[in-house]
């Protein structure tokens, strides 16, 4: 009886990352290129009462084992990173990823980060930059007479200058993908960084090698999915309710027995 | 004392044996590619210094028997997730040999070496399942590994002629008992979507109800048995 309400309280336990994990992605539900995350769980260990196959006599074996599970543990957190949809903005320094990519910055530490946060602003000394003030890498500046600023699938930056008419291009925008995305670690404020378990940043040029073309004008917003993440919210509150009845029903089974003096 | 107390002793015991792995099962509903378990009982013949007693029969626990019942499957897009529609189990390598397993909730290495969520490699025709990383991998409905555009392998789905002799070792893995014995299967495969636990929370609470009304019941024979002891030996004896 004690090992079912250990399995149950497992079962509690998992329930709850599972429900840590619901509440962040729903508050990131408007969170431009949040990649929503999922737990994986798995069974414990189990009391092998009986192995299958062992033999009874010299010629038969019993058939099957007895094997009584321990319950249930979180092995992990899993980062969907499939693609969020393409919100028009009409900006022109927004630039979304159509695929796999990221985009790299420079953080003031000198460290690299990745994010698919494509809201670009540009800084005083005419740097794109992202929400936060962290630059491209590499760098990119933009002249200060600037006008009509076009960025093409492939990433090429080109403005038109004061009174030119035609637009010269003034820089490139690479993207970095990973053998590994659900590796990276997260920084907070969108933004990545490579650990050894998603392998060092390859770059490329949008639209070729399997990395994505960029839109210039849109935002790639949350792959979290409203509907999913409630249906998901229900079954977890009603799972923890079933394995918290278990303890409940284990408990009044224990005190049954307790009471035959 | 009466004989029939023992019986009633041994059905609480069984009850309560019952209640551990329907337990286990609840515990286990979001596992993905979880196999919940099916306890079934016998009659034994009660024995005495090697005698046994034809008169006296109890119960217990003979077999806990894994449900293979297909869990439903659940879409979640990503290219890397993969479900078996029927027969069969991806296999995976340890280092005590393969493995069997339902869960296909595979990911990368840093190396494009594709694991299950143990870190262990996922295991294809040819090997050890490697795409170079640096492009989309994906799995499609025959349990091919895409690597861009070309075919890096493909899954390795096999299963045991006896399905009831695989171990169960935690982690969502299944030991074969003889690893020369698996037998390869058509791969019918479900991409971008995962299996869920085939354990159905409805089931498992009935199941919990009527476990613990019967233990209940049993404890209410033992009392009767108690009794009727108790009058024997005080009001007879008078």
């Amino acid at each position: 009886m004690l090992r079912a309400m250990n399995a149950a309280a497992s079962g509690m336990e998992a329930q709850e990352t599972r429900m840590d994990l619901i509440a962040n992605n729903l508050a990131n539900v408007n969170t431009t290129g949040y990649k929503k995350v999922r737990g994986e769980f798995q069974d414990l260990l189990y009391d092998e009462v009986r192995a299958p196959a062992q033999p009874t006599d010299g010629t038969t074996g019993t058939p099957t084992g007895l094997q009584v599970g321990l319950g249930v543990r979180t092995v992990g957190t899993q980062r969907q990173f499939t693609m969020g949809d393409l919100k028009q903005t009409g900006n022109a320094l927004d630039i979304a990823i159509e695929g796999n990519g990221f985009f790299q910055l420079t953080l003031p530490s000198g460290q690299l980060a990745y994010t698919r946060d494509g809201s670009f602003k540009v800084d005083a000394l005419g740097r794109m930059v992202n929400a936060d003030g962290h630059s491209l890498d590499p760098g990119l500046t933009l002249p200060k007479d600037a006008r009509g600023i076009t960025i093409n699938a492939d990433g090429t930056v080109s403005v038109t200058q004061g009174d030119d008419t035609s637009p010269t291009e003034v820089g490139k925008i690479d993207l970095a993908s990973f053998a590994n995305p659900a590796g990276l670690e997260p920084l907070g404020h969108n933004l990545f960084t490579a650990t050894p378990a998603s392998g060092d940043p390859l770059y490329g040029t949008p639209g070729r090698e399997g990395l994505g073309a960029l839109a210039q004008g849109f935002l790639e917003t949350s792959n979290v999915k409203v509907v999913e993440e409630m249906i998901d919210l229900i079954a977890t509150q009603r799972a923890y309710e079933t394995n918290s009845k278990v303890i409940q029903a284990a408990d009044e089974m224990l005190r049954a027995t307790s009471a035959l003096k | 004392m009466s004989d029939g107390l023992y019986a009633a002793v041994a059905g609480a015991v069984a009850q309560g044996q019952a209640y551990e792995t329907v337990s286990n099962n609840l515990a286990n509903i979001s596992s993905h590619g979880f196999k919940g378990d099916r306890v079934s009982f016998k009659e034994v013949l009660a024995s005495n210094n090697g005698q046994t007693n034809v008169e006296l029969r109890q119960v217990a626990v003979d077999k806990i028997v894994p449900d293979f019942n297909q869990g439903p499957v659940r879409t979640t897009g990503a290219p890397l997730d993969a479900a078996i529609e029927g027969d069969g189990f991806f296999v995976v390598a340890t280092p005590n040999g393969e493995r069997l397993t339902r869960n296909g909730a595979f990911t990368l290495t840093s190396d494009g070496q594709l694991i299950s969520p143990d870190g262990l490699p996922v295991l294809g025709n040819t090997g050890p399942v490697q795409v170079r990383g640096d492009r989309p991998a994906r799995i499609d409905a025959r349990g091919n590994v895409w690597d861009g555009d070309v075919i890096a392998n493909q899954l390795r789905i096999a299963t045991v002629a006896d399905r009831t002799t695989l171990s169960r070792e935690g982690a969502s893995l299944w030991r074969p008992n003889n690893p020369q014995a698996l037998v390869p299967v058509e791969p019918r495969v479900v991409a971008g979507a995962l299996e869920q636990s085939n354990i159905s929370a409805v089931q498992g609470m009935t199941e919990i109800v009527l476990l613990s009304r019967a233990y209940e019941s049993f404890h209410q024979v033992i009392e009767i048995f108690r009794n009727a002891d108790q009058k024997t030996s005080n009001d007879l004896g008078k």
